[in-house]
């Protein structure tokens, strides 16, 4: 699993270049605007979720979907890095109260 | 900042210029054109029954531009013989730039309608993907087509046509053509279609409501007509000139019985739509055999239309061929027995129902 906001960006826009075939340039796409640059269309946005959740265990509600975080692989990153936080502090929680 | 709100009467012009701009680049420039499209979606999108039923159609707006619409038609159904309202869904359409968030906030906003189902029958892989992940599924039996070669050299030429490379060459192949289906199409070869029995008549749009309540009823889900929608529904189809004028009519056994209906384009030369096509279950071969001999004698090439779940046997019997043609129907309902109705066929949901007429002219 990745552990840091970088990491995870890294994780995204090897998955985001790969999939949408997005040349490698030695330009970096973490803060390029994925939809207003063209990068990702509506179904595109839908595989970029699916992969998210899936590599990194985490559920999105439509309120992260939607927010203006979503539209950079920077801003995703801190969406997944938050959403890993919060699922270890709910399994940390969780070993206090079974104990 | 963006959002999504119902469609009004004012957003007409840009949604036409959006429409045009991204579905209907290479439409030829005509004068004119913002017209047909207020006459349009006033006839299809803004008219009494879209205003009454409390369903509009959406649009994305972001700052003071209009980046997306999706249009949504109500038809009253009825599942297991009550009152249902569907919101049949069309032309979907958001700006290239805009791409990303947008389609799947329309979507999501529709989908909280107060609509028991929302369904689309011509949608793509790109809406089938946005629409799984708003929580709406695929109804399969319904994406399924059929085709039918009559005249199978010209049928060729029919889907050649199609492809502009080709479309030079059918005027000089179509006589040899003609003579070859001549030839391939005689009496008692496998392209032509058995003599059927009983007798055909034209079928009007109050025939046509008696049949859809005494046949329809028998799936789970039927459509709810009154003599207006159906005169409209008819009316629309009738407009789209491009695919043949359209033949609907009524089919009876040898004892005068009413056995089913069809309702189709009959394109001469080339491909025939079939838009509805309905029979008891005794009469389900009888139907198809008038269908397929009306479209031989009005020189229909080949003949398409939508798998009708119960028709299914009896289409694979008769020599169609059942594939993917391209188009998802898709399906969403709070309800899930509804979309479960759906999903194992056992609707009353042709393409009379759903977007063909709904199409931009």
């Amino acid at each position: 699993m990745a552990t840091s906001q970088v990491e995870i960006a890294e994780v995204i826009e090897r998955f985001i270049r790969r999939e949408f075939r997005i040349i490698e340039d030695g330009a970096s796409l973490r803060e390029a605007h994925l939809y207003e640059s063209g990068y990702v269309d509506s179904a595109g946005v839908v595989e970029l979720i699916a992969f998210v959740e899936s590599k990194f265990h985490i559920s999105l509600d439509d309120e992260q979907v939607f927010s203006d975080a979503f539209t950079t692989i920077s801003g995703i990153a801190g969406i997944v890095m938050t959403l890993e936080k919060m699922g270890s502090e709910v399994i940390s929680r969780g070993h206090v109260l079974n104990k | 900042m963006a959002f999504v709100r119902p469609f009004g009467e004012q957003d007409v012009p840009e949604v036409a210029e959006l429409h045009r701009r991204v579905l209907r680049a290479n439409a030829p420039a005509c004068n004119g054109w913002v017209q047909d499209y207020r006459n349009y979606f006033a006839d299809v999108f803004l008219n009494d029954a879209a205003r009454s039923s409390g369903l509009a159609s959406l649009v994305y707006q972001r700052e003071d531009r209009i980046a997306g619409f999706l249009g949504i038609m109500p038809r009253a159904m009825r599942f297991h013989g009550r009152p249902l309202l569907a919101a049949v869904c069309s032309q979907f359409v958001v700006d290239p730039a805009e791409r990303g968030q947008a389609g799947l906030q329309m979507l999501k906003r529709c989908f909280e309608g107060d609509q028991d189902l929302s369904i689309t029958d011509e949608a793509g892989d790109g809406t089938r993907k946005i629409w799984q992940w708003s929580g709406g599924a695929t109804a399969l039996p319904y994406s399924i087509h059929w085709i039918r070669p009559l005249r199978p050299t010209q049928a060729a030429l029919a889907v050649g046509r199609e492809r502009p490379w080709r479309a030079p060459l059918a005027p000089v192949l179509a006589p040899l053509a003609r003579a070859v289906d001549a030839i391939v199409t005689r009496p008692s070869g496998r392209f032509r279609p058995t003599p059927p029995r009983g007798s055909r008549e034209p079928l009007d749009g109050p025939a046509l409501l008696a049949c859809l309540s005494e046949f329809a009823s028998a799936c789970s889900i039927a459509p709810d007509y009154d003599a207006r929608t159906v005169r409209w529904v008819l009316d629309r189809a009738r407009r789209r000139v491009d695919y043949g004028p359209v033949r609907a009519l009524l089919v009876r056994d040898d004892a005068q019985t009413v056995a089913g209906w069809f309702v189709y384009h009959a394109r001469r030369g080339g491909a025939g739509e079939v838009l509805q096509v309905a029979a008891g279950p005794r009469h389900r071969r009888q139907v198809l055999d008038h269908l397929l001999d009306d479209a031989w004698q009005q020189g229909v090439a080949l003949l398409s239309g939508r798998l009708e779940p119960t028709l299914a046997q009896e289409l694979s019997e008769n020599r169609c061929l059942l594939y993917r043609r391209g188009y998802w129907t898709l399906v969403h309902s709070k309800r899930p027995e509804i979309a479960q109705a759906l999903q194992r066929g056992d609707a009353f949901f042709t393409r009379l129902e759903g977007e063909w007429c709904l199409r931009f002219p």
